[in-house]
């Protein structure tokens, strides 16, 4: 039975948009009701599909997880490091590190831990903005250019490495706080800014989608009656230009909702095609053909490349393709290819057009034959080229007929029957829109997307002709051309479901509407209002989605569940690798987001385990890293007065075990490598005074220093930290609460608490002598020419000492009334606000403290200038040391007596006198 | 990210609109003429001119000939021309963007040109080639040198991207210049996402926000107002469609010489393009009514038709097939509610009358119907097939025995044993030659092929 259309003049058609409900039929209840599909109670035929339940297009984001990790070729990376994933049902505290390497590589030691990658997606996902640019140093950078990989301080020993896993140790609260990057963006973006002032990023518009989700069917999975499989491609490399293919795995669970995975790193096909890949695609087949292509498509920056899967091994375990010779661009005209697509009732032959317009009808080679080269058909080619257009946007589609193609420009569409040589236009746009996107959408219908409305065309109307049957008014801003539009098809039964995605790279605010269309293809109507949600990831906009074939489920006892459905979508934004699944539901049920992605982090092949870990668990596990901490620490009591006593004990325990390595190393009479302070002893549970921490450690390390075993600088991790040489812990401490101290009102505990674990991870020790061993030995193993080379050196060294030795003889008067000028013009404001915080707060506490700071630096310069010369450019050491000089110290060490640390203050002011006399 | 219902212009935009048109002029004009010489045949050279053209490669073997004088080949006379042109061109520099549009047709019914007869032609052959194109390009760059000059490097960096065909990201007018275009930004967005989300209540605040500030054209988003007023109360967003369309006049003629910064599409009405805010009202109001009608209050649907029969009479909407349609729709609506109300037992006048009713709106509906398929010329959708069967329906209706309720299946297979039940139906001779005067009100064949079959099945 002829079915309804909706009424409507003919080259216009039903045009809708919100508070737009075009024209109606009036169906009579009694009358009609076999005629027309309308719903019992409805005496219209309107153009809004009102079968389904007003609550159908409440989509909410129900899930998400990553597909494929942002890493540059994810199965190029040796990844020995497996992150454990993460569950809630985990002991939090105990479980959580574990390393999974076998003994064989601990005892290989030197595993480059921390890859620069991690770092990288950790620092960009955190998306750091710089918290009071007024109060920061100009030159603090928290993470660039410290280079850590290259750093002594950065090689671990494998005992200890479940406890140090990163450095970068971030407060959950800072991660919610801060929102924007300030890292790796801001690199990216000062780079681009050399480039043009105005910032503007530019794109091409023939870049489309960068990987593909699709059904191929070879032809011995045709031969054997093997269903489709699914499968990804997609594209990687630092160029961007190696392609992937692999099979895409839906993976058993018993959650409501899909888990797709990708094979590992043995069973995927790669190829590298040596230029910069512009699009991927899967060719459609026509249903009538009751089969799914076999090729996959890829157009780089110079040539088309057509790839051929012969078959999938049914564990999905290989993929076996071959590859035809690429095709030049210089084969058709002079500019590179825009699209291609495949005829859809012939599976050999496919339609190219280039930048400017030109297109030509080409074919893959025939078997048998020596040639392996795509041809293009010479007599098939012409050209839509418009001198009015100026954009590189062109697109090519198959019309409804197996010798028509429509050919789109952003101002045109034409349609082409090469068999019987005519083109004629169907639309012209340049007036107040622009064409965007073309799309074939199945056998009946193609969509367009103008910057304006949805456009839907009807392929086959009563005369052949493309007819423009139903236009949606999207409302969306119409200078961004930035749109692209992906159309999901869900099957019911006796209609099909298409949700139409509009995405941009300005936001990543994804529009979708619906439509419904029968299953003759008669009668297409809208479902309800769009909707507007946003992705989760973390991106600047939208580059694509892809989609997997679903259908509603009908068998749901439920009376109307069969409308809940679960939209599988794939996603990758701009800028970034990675290509993350996100789950759409409209099932009212489903309130939270399910806390399966948070263990859905690696992806496991089947042969060789390659994890792909994402860069938000090493960001969950921190997090839950640091809260232990934290909380550990935050149970205890705290004892003001008993701290003294419990540094006491710590100094004891931790002396103790160093004496017992010492030992140790003398009896094992090798080459011992470098040791953390971790081994020695855990940090006390939890004390506020860090300069009477300072102190002792300065204790410690004098102690030993004398026992010939080299230690880590506190300088060198205030550099590393501030960008300024400060050797009290105390100073360092202050100078992050200043930068963190607005952004939490916890900010002075959970400094302090990272400040300690910081400095506990990072000193680190070694025995001198050991080192002169070895250092003689390989000297000795070094021809004369290196060795002269090598005294060449001690001979500079040795004139910076007595030029050093000279400047400071020289400046040793004037240096405490110049650092006592600059300081006050180095030091800036904001030190004052947070001190005077402080005394609020801790009235007690820091005097002594401030006290203390005064002793310790002076008693370190003494230190440096005493036993480390050679190693340090020290003539700058008088800059660099004013800000441990401050205001404040100054006038409250004056003021205030010291009651704590009384003893250790009469030997530092020993050392003070005796530092005055070395330097006079 | 949504469309603001305002004009925003400034400078920067200006200027791009400028360069873009220039530019685009130039290059049609450039690449249009070179196709003409290419057809002509290549006058024989003099002596003067050889004489020149070896001066000329002399300099360029010595290198002394700048590159860009190489395009010069085309002989001076013509860059004469083109200079007197380019002076011409400083003087229309705003006209530029006029003379673009001056070809191009702009079409009020949509946003693009959408030919309703294509033309059919032979397929362009001729290949685009990068020498004609770089030879253009360089010409028209060259130019277009002058007018670079004078403007911001913002804008020269975006015509810069726009002539190679990227796309940029940013927008060029970046965000609001004042607070008031901020506030409208602001708001429009919040609008649409509202409704999008269903959220009516504060969709309809933001909206009686929007439209009171000063340059909001409300003829912009009246389609979401009206949206928003249907959920709060359906007779309100009735009376507002009305209020557009009595209040923004169609008696302008729409001029297709002058460049229009907001498109009529959906926005206003013109002497031959009938607002869509009057249609939205008229459909509406119809299906708010039929509603009514069938709770028994017909009072508002006869005002409708009233009023669409005024409408009728004077353009745009006499011309306009949709509103044809939706006057035949109207009295197809009465015409079943009548003929469902139809009391089959009633005898007299009463009976003649109301059944009289009922055969004058079916009439109108097929009346107006060949009106719309008049003014459309054939080209409206109106699915006369289900309409006739459905109007058949309601005339049967008319005549069938209160007894055997009709199954409306049968009749609409339109079958020949379907007849032969219906014989049944109408035995009573009575009635068919009661009908039989008012028969000649019928237009249609296929009813009266109808009833004709009917008789002679009674007869036999």
């Amino acid at each position: 039975m002829n079915e309804a259309r909706l009424p409507g003049r003919r080259p216009i058609g039903a045009q809708l948009g919100v508070g737009l409900s075009g024209p109606s039929l009036y169906v009579s209840k009694s009358a009609a009701s076999k005629i027309v599909a309308v719903a019992d109670d409805e005496k219209w035929l309107h153009c809004k599909d009102t079968e389904f339940p007003s609550t159908f297009m409440d989509f909410k984001v129900a899930s998400n997880y990553t597909l494929v990790n942002d890493i540059l070729d994810p199965f190029e990376i040796e990844s020995k490091v497996h992150f454990p994933s993460i569950s809630q049902n985990l002991p939090a505290d105990e479980e959580l590190l574990e390393s999974d390497l076998s003994d064989d590589d601990e005892k290989e030691g030197n595993t480059v831990f921390l890859n620069e990658h991690s770092k990288e997606s950790l620092v960009s996902n955190l998306h750091w903005r710089k918290p009071s640019p007024q109060i920061i140093s100009s030159d603090l950078q928290i993470y660039r250019n410290t280079e850590e990989k290259k750093h002594s301080m950065f090689e671990l020993i494998d005992e200890n490495r479940s406890e140090s896993l990163h450095f970068d140790f971030v407060p959950k609260e800072l991660l919610s706080n801060l929102t924007r990057s300030d890292t790796i963006l801001e690199a990216q973006q000062e780079r681009s800014r050399k480039l043009n002032r105005h910032n503007l990023s530019v794109i091409d518009p023939t870049v489309k989608d960068l990987f593909v989700i699709g059904n191929v069917q070879s032809s011995s999975d045709l031969r054997h009656d093997n269903e489709q499989r699914q499968i990804i491609a997609f594209s990687t490399g630092h160029s961007g230009s190696n392609l992937i293919i692999s099979p895409l795995k839906l993976e058993p669970s018993d959650t409501e909702h899909d888990i797709y995975s990708i094979a590992g790193c043995s069973s995927v096909f790669k190829i590298d095609l040596k230029s910069k890949i512009k699009t991927i695609k899967i060719p459609t087949v026509a249903s009538s053909l009751g089969r799914y292509s076999d090729c996959i498509i890829a157009i780089t920056e110079c040539s088309l490349h057509i790839i051929k899967i012969k078959s999938i091994d049914n564990k999905y375990t290989k993929i076996d393709c071959h590859v035809f010779d690429p095709l030049y661009f210089t084969e058709l005209s002079d500019f590179p290819f825009a699209d291609v697509a495949f005829n859809p009732w012939d599976l050999t032959q496919f339609a190219i057009i280039d930048t400017k317009g030109n297109w030509a009808i080409g074919s893959l080679p025939f078997q048998n034959k020596n040639f392996n080269g795509l041809i293009l058909n010479d007599s098939l080619r012409g050209s839509i080229f418009d001198p009015q257009e100026t954009s590189l946007r062109k697109k090519v589609i198959w019309s409804s007929h197996h010798t028509r193609i429509l050919l789109m420009d952003q101002s045109k569409i034409v349609e082409v029957d090469f068999g019987l040589n005519w083109q004629s236009e169907i639309v012209q746009a340049k007036t107040w829109s622009e064409l965007l996107d073309l799309k074939e959408m199945n056998e009946y219908f193609s969509i367009l997307l103008t910057s304006q409305e949805i456009i839907f065309l009807r392929n086959k109307s009563h005369n052949n002709e493309i007819t423009r049957d139903l236009s949606w008014k999207h409302n969306l801003d119409h200078n961004d051309k930035t749109y692209r539009m992906f159309i999901q098809k869900v099957d019911d039964g006796y209609k099909a479901i298409f949700f139409v995605y509009i995405t941009s790279r300005r936001h990543k605010n994804v529009y979708m509407q619906a439509f419904t269309l029968t299953n003759n293809g008669e009668l297409i109507r809208y479902v309800a209002e769009p909707i507007i949600f946003q992705i989760p990831q973390k991106t600047e906009g939208v580059d694509s989605i892809q989609f997997v074939e679903q259908s509603l489920n009908h068998y749901s006892p439920e009376p109307n569940a069969h409308y809940n459905i679960n939209l599988n979508l794939f996603i990758k934004g701009t800028n970034s690798k990675a290509m993350t699944t996100l789950i759409l539901t409209n099932n009212k049920n489903y309130d939270k987001i399910s806390s399966y992605e948070s263990d859905k982090w690696t992806i496991e092949g089947h042969i060789g385990r390659t994890e792909i870990e994402n860069p938000s668990t090493e960001i969950t596990f921190f997090i839950q890293d640091i809260v232990n901490k934290f909380e550990k620490t935050l149970t205890l009591d705290y004892n003001k007065d008993k701290e003294l006593e419990l540094f006491q004990q710590f100094g004891y325990h931790l002396s103790e075990s160093m004496n017992r390595l010492l030992e140790q190393w003398e009896d094992s009479g090798s080459f011992c490598s470098q040791r953390s302070f971790t081994e020695l002893h855990d940090l006390p549970q939890h004390f506020e005074n860090l300069s009477e921490f300072t102190s002792l450690l300065e204790q410690f390390i004098q102690y030993y220093k004398d026992q010939e075993l080299l230690f880590t600088d506190l300088k060198t991790i205030s550099n590393l930290l501030l960008y300024e040489e400060v050797d009290d812990i105390d100073i360092i401490y202050n100078k992050l609460l200043q930068c963190w101290g607005l952004l939490n009102d916890d900010a002075e505990f959970l400094t302090r608490e990272i400040v300690k674990q910081i400095v506990w991870t990072m000193l680190k020790f070694n025995k001198k002598n050991k080192y002169e061993k070895l250092s003689h030995k390989i000297r000795n193993s070094l021809g004369q020419r290196y060795k002269d080379t090598i005294d060449l050196w001690d001979m500079n060294e040795l004139d910076d000492e007595n030029d050093l030795e000279y400047g400071s003889s020289k400046s040793t008067v004037p240096l405490h009334s110049q650092s006592q000028h600059s300081m006050s013009s180095q030091m800036q404001i904001p030190i004052i606000k947070s001190s005077q915080n402080k005394v609020a707060k801790r009235g007690k506490s820091l005097n002594s403290r401030h006290s203390v700071r005064v002793g310790g630096s002076q008693v370190n310069t003494q230190l440096d200038n005493g036993s480390m010369m050679g190693s340090q450019l020290a003539s700058s050491l008088p800059d660099t040391m004013t800000p441990a000089f401050s205001l404040l110290s100054a006038p409250s060490s004056q003021l205030i007596s010291q009651p704590v640390s009384q003893v250790r203050d009469s030997q530092r002011s020993k050392k003070k006198k005796k530092k005055i006399g070395g330097f006079g | 990210m949504f469309e603001i219902p305002v004009n925003v212009n400034s400078k920067t935009l200006s200027n791009e609109r400028k360069l873009r048109y220039r530019y685009i002029n130039q290059f049609t004009r450039r690449f249009e003429r070179k196709d003409d010489r290419n057809g002509m045949i290549t006058p024989e050279t003099s002596e003067d001119e050889l004489q020149q053209r070896k001066k000329r490669d002399w300099l360029h073997v010595i290198g002394e000939y700048g590159s860009d004088d190489d395009e010069r080949s085309g002989g001076q006379q013509d860059d004469e021309e083109e200079e007197e042109e380019v002076i011409d061109e400083d003087y229309n520099l705003n006209n530029e963007e006029r003379k673009f549009f001056k070809k191009i047709d702009k079409p009020q019914e949509t946003y693009e040109h959408w030919p309703s007869h294509r033309k059919k032609t032979r397929i362009q052959r001729d290949i685009l080639t990068y020498h004609r194109y770089n030879k253009v390009s360089r010409y028209v760059e060259r130019k277009m040198a002058n007018s670079l000059v004078h403007v911001s490097s913002k804008n020269r960096y975006h015509f810069k991207c726009k002539i190679d065909g990227m796309e940029i990201v940013e927008p060029l007018h970046k965000g609001a210049t004042n607070f008031q275009l901020k506030q409208i930004e602001t708001l429009t967005n919040l609008l649409y996402l509202n409704v999008n989300r269903g959220n009516w209540e504060i969709a309809y605040k933001i909206f009686a926000m929007l439209i009171r500030i000063p340059k909001v054209d409300i003829r912009s988003v009246w389609n979401v107002g009206n949206r928003i007023l249907y959920e709060k109360d359906k007779l309100r967003s009735l009376e507002f469609l009305e209020w557009m369309s009595s209040v923004y006049s169609t008696r302008v003629t729409f001029i297709q010489g002058i460049n229009y910064r907001f498109d009529p599409v959906f926005r206003s009405g013109s002497k031959n393009h009938t607002p869509k805010y009057t249609l939205q009202w008229l459909w509406n109001s119809l299906l708010e009514y039929t509603e009514q009608l069938f709770e028994n209050d017909d009072e508002n649907i006869d005002k409708l038709i009233d009023k669409i029969a005024e409408m009728v009479l004077i353009p745009p909407f006499m011309d306009d097939p949709e509103i044809w349609f939706i006057y035949s729709m109207c009295h197809m609506v009465k015409a079943d509610f009548l003929s469902s109300k139809f009391d089959t037992h009633s005898v007299g006048s009463m009976r003649d009358i109301s059944m009289n009713q009922v055969i004058q709106h079916i009439n109108d509906v097929k009346r107006y119907l060949n009106v719309c398929k008049e003014k459309s010329q054939g080209q409206y959708e109106s699915n006369e097939m289900i309409i006739t069967k459905q109007l058949k329906a309601f005339e049967v209706r008319l005549y069938k025995e209160p007894v055997f309720p009709l199954e409306p299946e049968n009749d609409l297979d339109g079958d020949n044993e379907e007849e032969v039940d219906e014989s049944n139906v109408f035995e009573d001779s009575a009635n068919y030659f009661e009908f039989d005067d008012t028969q000649e009100q019928l237009n249609d064949l296929d009813t009266q092929q109808y009833f004709h079959d009917t008789d002679d099945s009674s007869s036999s």
